[in-house]
């Protein structure tokens, strides 16, 4: 059925249609013309044939009654008819070869007979072989005979007419006898004999020879026997012709005519045989059509398909970039160049229209993403552009800002002229800015910093306003940020040089004491101070080098170290000073399958020892601090935690943790450089560290550190999800 | 027909005024041609019968004055129609004969049924042998006529005399046809000699030329020609369209002169040597008794001339032969034909036309003439059969 939908079916079904339709026509018109013509050649066949006919059977009766005249008038038949006396030895071989000329000649009986009309001889025999038949006295025509005239006469014998010709046998004026031929007019009908024909020989109303029906008779009667052609007459189904024999059996006065029948089936048949050429021959020319037609077709639309095909892709793929691929340079060749030029200047157009909305997507994303507000308000003042951090500054969505008078709704009391001011600059001077305070909808008073843009349109008329909005919270807090740092920097620089200053006295101060202390003069005061001075000095000079280490960048050196041992050494290290404040220190079970770690030793102990000593100084008694050590689990590399149940940190606390200096202990218990130091330390090692704390529960510190020849990157990420 | 038709009346009538219930005519019959190409030879049986019988009435009748009287049956010389006429003779009371005549062959085909009816025949014209000679006892046959045997002697004889020994026969299709050859070529074979050549022609032949040149070209000299007076015209048209020095004589037996010869022939007649056997001539006739019946003929028949006699020897045999007949009735004193044709065999002498028999007939001998009474005769320019003189004779 699809295929009847498409054009091709319904082109092959039109002409289909048109075929059949032109076929029926020929059918019925060709059917009735050849049926008008087959009647008038069948009529005029009939009238030939009988015209035909007949003649050939009056030539027929003509040439055995010429013959029976010559022979009656042949002196050997006169001679014979008087010689009585010694006629057998001459008529006898002539009776026995006699026959009528013509057709069926030798089926017909040919009698000599006396002036009597007693059988002299037949032919084949003489008078005493000719059996039952010896005279012709009493037959009606023996008196015409008798008076010199010959006789042709129909005679019945069990329902066969048989002719008879009888000639007198003339003598001085005297009829002395008479040759009679006889024969069954059946044989004629040979004559008549027509392929397809029925051939009747009527004999007034009685038929000589053929069979007719009753009724065609009376019809044919009643028709009337007029000489000439006669009209074919059309009974039930059979058609008559009527032919009236006028030569010769109507110079015998006999009324005879010869109907010739043919079954009307003789003029179906070559209709209904037409019908059939013709049908056949429209079903071949259908089928011819529907191949001609399917190729034409098929190559008339194979470049529609290739035009619809292409649209279908560009329709289904969006790809201009699509061609027809067609070098026909006919109609559909125009439209298939012209389809091309069209799709390549709408490639053009959506290309431009691509990088419009990709632009203006752009824009939008832009606009959207932009951390400043951004919004647009025409000359009614109605808002049209409302982005996100507008949203979330204001707290006002698009949808409830849009098509509105809204910006009045942002301005505080006391401050309404602010923005009509700044829209009348911009609209003077195209560009006013501004730092206000504007209200948020859940945080009240913003401080803003505004940039109002007069914005027109292609024809430089003006559209409205465009407000760009910073919040001005953040840079406050960052320029604070900033000259925090600033200052921490200095004072970084000054802790350097400083430190690098108190080295050199340290060193002596050490060295005085160290040598002191091995003085064994030394009361045991002495030696004590000089044992605290020692260690006071060394307690300086690391804090010298923390310090230096701190603000100097050194390569540290690195080793392959497992994690367990580091871990291990820690925790001799630490469990003396957690048992000694009572928290139970847990270095937890470590995978076996832990990497290696490629790290300076010292500087990772340090970084480490800093976290846990930090951790036990937060925990309380009875606390617990735990160490564990876990293979990360998106890269190559390990994943320490130190956490506490200690006292945890507060978010500003938390927040500052790592800067330097920055320390919640009491002032000479801790420098603020710990933390600072360990994120330096693990950072140098390409890892990360992070915090989370919360106030009461305690603090769990985290950091990566990368396997043995393990890229850093992955850990620095993990560190960030892990936020 | 009609004069016939009338002549018969007229005998009727007159031999009817005195008839009675008691003195019956004693019928004769004339069985002859009288219309066909015969037809002259029939009548000419029929005026000389017609002569003799009113002769014989006029003088009283016979058997106490019962008349004589004519009847006539036409057979056309047809033997089947000869035959077919037959049984009404039978039936015809107070017949006593039937003359028969000209042609033979329906008295041969006849024979059988005259001989069982006792039917008295007298030939006054058939010279068929088997007319007499047919073996039939008693013999009811009387022939006033020539023979074909004597015939055939006479012609062969008649050509050799005229130097004429290589002869062709042509003869008719027929009893007398067959009947003449034999006996001709038994009148050559006496000669030790035999025909040249036999040709034959049908009844009603017309063309003739066939079988002039077969005789021609088998060296006849003459012809002897057995036929009737149609074909006989056709043989003499042929012959007379030959060249003269190609043109066969013909000695012809009777029967051309039987019937209207002389008109069919025409000029060509007079073209060809044509000898015809005769017995009789009213020509140069002397005796009382020819003349008598020369005169009574032109009475009865309005002629003037003894030339206008129709078929002399028909004529002469016919009245010679009623004559015989009126002889034999008397003798025998009655109608009965056995006693009658008892009678015949013995006549005395009587002078007839043709000849005094002395005796006509005797009952081994039931012919009338004889060879002596036999002779030649010429057609005239004008038609007139006159005897002609044999050649050499002063």
């Amino acid at each position: 059925m699809s295929f009847l939908r498409s054009l091709q079916g319904k082109t092959l079904l039109f002409f289909f249609l048109i075929d059949v339709a032109t076929v029926g026509a020929l059918i019925a018109t060709v059917s009735d013309n050849a049926r008008a013509a087959l009647e008038e050649k069948l009529e005029q066949q009939l009238q030939l044939t009988a015209r035909v006919a007949s003649r050939d059977l009056e030539q027929e009766l003509a040439l055995k009654w010429d013959f029976m005249q010559v022979l009656a008038g042949n002196t050997f038949m006169v001679n014979s008819v008087i010689d009585s006396m010694g006629r057998d030895e001459y008529l006898k071989p002539f009776m026995q070869k006699l026959q009528l000329p013509g057709v069926a000649g030798d089926q017909s009986e040919v009698w000599l007979l006396d002036f009597a009309g007693h059988v002299i001889a037949r032919n084949g025999y003489l008078l005493k072989h000719t059996g039952q038949l010896t005279s012709f006295a009493e037959e009606h025509w023996w008196r015409k005979i008798q008076e010199g005239k010959p006789v042709m006469a129909v005679i019945w014998r069990q329902g066969h007419a048989h002719l008879l010709f009888a000639a007198p046998i003339v003598y001085q004026k005297h009829t002395e006898g008479a040759v009679v031929a006889e024969f069954d007019a059946m044989h004629l009908r040979e004559l008549s004999a027509e392929e397809g024909f029925g051939t009747t020989l009527l004999y007034g109303q009685r038929p000589l020879f053929g069979a007719i029906s009753s009724e065609a008779l009376r019809r044919i009667n009643s028709q009337g026997g007029e000489p000439g052609e006669q009209p074919a007459l059309v009974l039930q189904d059979t058609i008559y012709l009527v032919q009236p024999l006028e030569g010769f059996s109507r110079q015998q006065g006999l009324d005879w005519s010869l109907v010739l029948s043919v079954p009307a089936e003789k003029l179906a048949q070559p209709l209904r045989e037409l019908r059939q050429h013709m049908l056949g021959t429209g079903i071949i020319m259908a089928v011819l059509f529907a191949v001609v037609i399917g190729w034409g077709t098929g190559n008339l639309l194979r470049p529609l398909e290739r035009i619809e095909g292409t649209m279908r892709r560009i329709v289904e793929g969006g790809n201009l970039s699509q061609r027809i691929q067609l070098e026909s340079r006919d109609e559909l060749g125009s439209i298939a160049r012209t389809f091309n030029q069209m799709l390549e200047r709408l490639e053009r157009r959506t290309a431009e229209l691509e990088r419009s909305r990709d632009e203006v997507s752009l824009l939008a994303h832009i606009t959207s993403a932009s951390p400043n507000v951004i919004a647009m308000l025409d000359l009614e003042g109605r808002v049209r552009v409302w982005n996100k951090a507008a949203e979330r500054l204001f707290g006002w969505s698009q949808e409830q800002v849009a098509g509105s008078p809204f910006l009045a709704k942002l301005v505080p009391a006391g401050a309404k002229d602010v923005l009509p001011e700044l829209i009348t600059r911009a609209s003077t001077s195209g560009l006013a800015e501004a730092e206000v305070g504007l209200l948020s909808r859940e945080e009240g008073l913003v401080p803003v910093q505004v940039l109002v843009t007069r914005i027109a349109d292609g024809a430089s008329q003006p559209m409205g306003h465009v407000f760009i909005m910073r919040d001005q919270r953040e840079v406050k807090r960052l320029r604070e940020s900033l000259v925090q740092s600033e200052k921490m920097a200095a004072m970084g620089t000054l802790v350097a040089g400083l430190s690098h200053e108190l080295n050199n006295p340290l060193a002596i101060i050490l060295g005085f004491a160290q040598g002191l202390a091995r003085r064994d003069t030394l009361d045991e005061s002495t030696r004590s101070a000089v044992a605290s001075i020692e260690r006071q000095a060394q307690r300086c000079a690391q804090l010298v080098r923390a310090l230096l280490d701190f603000s100097r960048k050194k390569l540290p050196v690195r080793e392959r170290v497992s994690v367990s041992v580091l871990l291990e050494r820690l925790g001799e290290l630490v469990r003396g000073q957690a048992r000694r404040a009572d928290i139970r220190f847990e270095l937890l079970p470590m995978a076996a399958e832990l990497p290696e770690l490629e790290v300076s030793v010292q500087e990772m102990e340090s970084a480490l020892l800093n976290l846990i000593t930090n951790a036990l100084d937060a925990t309380p008694d009875g606390g617990m601090v735990s160490v564990s050590a876990q293979p990360a689990a998106h890269a190559s590399g390990v994943e320490l935690v130190v956490a506490d149940t200690g006292s945890g940190m507060p978010e500003e606390v938390l927040q500052r943790a790592f800067d330097p200096f920055f320390t919640t202990k009491a002032v000479g218990q801790g420098t603020g450089l710990g933390l600072s130091i360990t994120r330096n330390i693990v950072e140098a090692h390409g890892g990360a560290i992070d915090v989370k704390s919360a106030p009461g529960v305690g603090t769990t510190v985290r950091l990566w550190l990368p396997a043995a020849g393990a890229p850093p990157q992955a850990h620095r990420m993990e560190a960030t999800t892990w936020k | 027909m009609q004069q016939l038709g009338w002549v018969l009346c007229a005998v009727l009538l007159w031999s009817g005024a005195t008839s009675a219930q008691d003195n019956p005519p004693i019928v004769l019959a004339l069985h002859a041609d009288m219309s066909s190409g015969s037809a002259a030879a029939g009548e000419s049986l029929r005026r000389g019968a017609v002569l003799a019988i009113a002769e014989i009435n006029a003088q009283g009748g016979l058997l106490g004055g019962r008349k004589l009287q004519l009847m006539v049956r036409d057979h056309h010389g047809v033997p089947a129609r000869a035959e077919a006429q037959m049984p009404e003779f039978v039936e015809t009371p107070n017949l006593v004969a039937i003359l028969g005549g000209k042609h033979g062959a329906p008295i041969t085909a006849s024979l059988r049924f005259l001989h069982q009816h006792q039917l008295l025949l007298l030939v006054p014209w058939a010279a068929t042998t088997e007319v007499v000679d047919h073996g039939l006892t008693p013999n009811y046959v009387f022939r006033v006529s020539a023979r074909d045997p004597l015939v055939s002697e006479f012609l062969v004889a008649q050509a050799a005399r005229h130097g004429r020994t290589r002869l062709g026969l042509l003869l008719e299709r027929g009893g007398w046809g067959r009947s003449c050859e034999k006996t001709m070529r038994q009148a050559l074979a006496r000669r030790k000699q035999a025909p040249v050549g036999v040709q034959w022609f049908n009844w009603s032949d017309e063309d003739m030329e066939p079988q002039l040149a077969a005789l021609e070209s088998a060296g006849a000299q003459a012809i002897l020609l057995v036929a009737n007076a149609p074909e006989s015209s056709h043989i003499i048209h042929a012959m007379a369209r030959r060249p003269p020095e190609r043109r066969l004589p013909i000695y012809s037996h009777w029967g051309l002169t039987g019937g209207n010869f002389v008109q069919q022939a025409g000029p060509s007649l007079s073209a060809v040597e044509l000898h015809v056997f005769q017995t009789f001539s009213f020509l140069g006739a002397r005796s009382a008794r020819t003349l008598a019946f020369i005169a009574a003929y032109h009475q009865m028949f309005g002629t003037r001339r003894p030339e206008d006699i129709l078929v002399p020897a028909g004529t002469a045999h016919a009245y010679d032969a009623v004559w015989l007949l009126a002889l034999a009735i008397k003798k025998a004193g009655t109608t009965d034909r056995p006693k009658v044709r008892a009678a015949l065999e013995q006549l005395g002498p009587h002078e007839g036309l043709v000849r005094t028999y002395s005796p006509a007939f005797t009952p081994s001998r039931h012919e009338a003439l004889e060879l002596s009474d036999y002779r030649l005769s010429m057609y005239t320019p004008e038609g007139v059969l006159v005897p002609s003189k044999p050649r050499g004779r002063p």
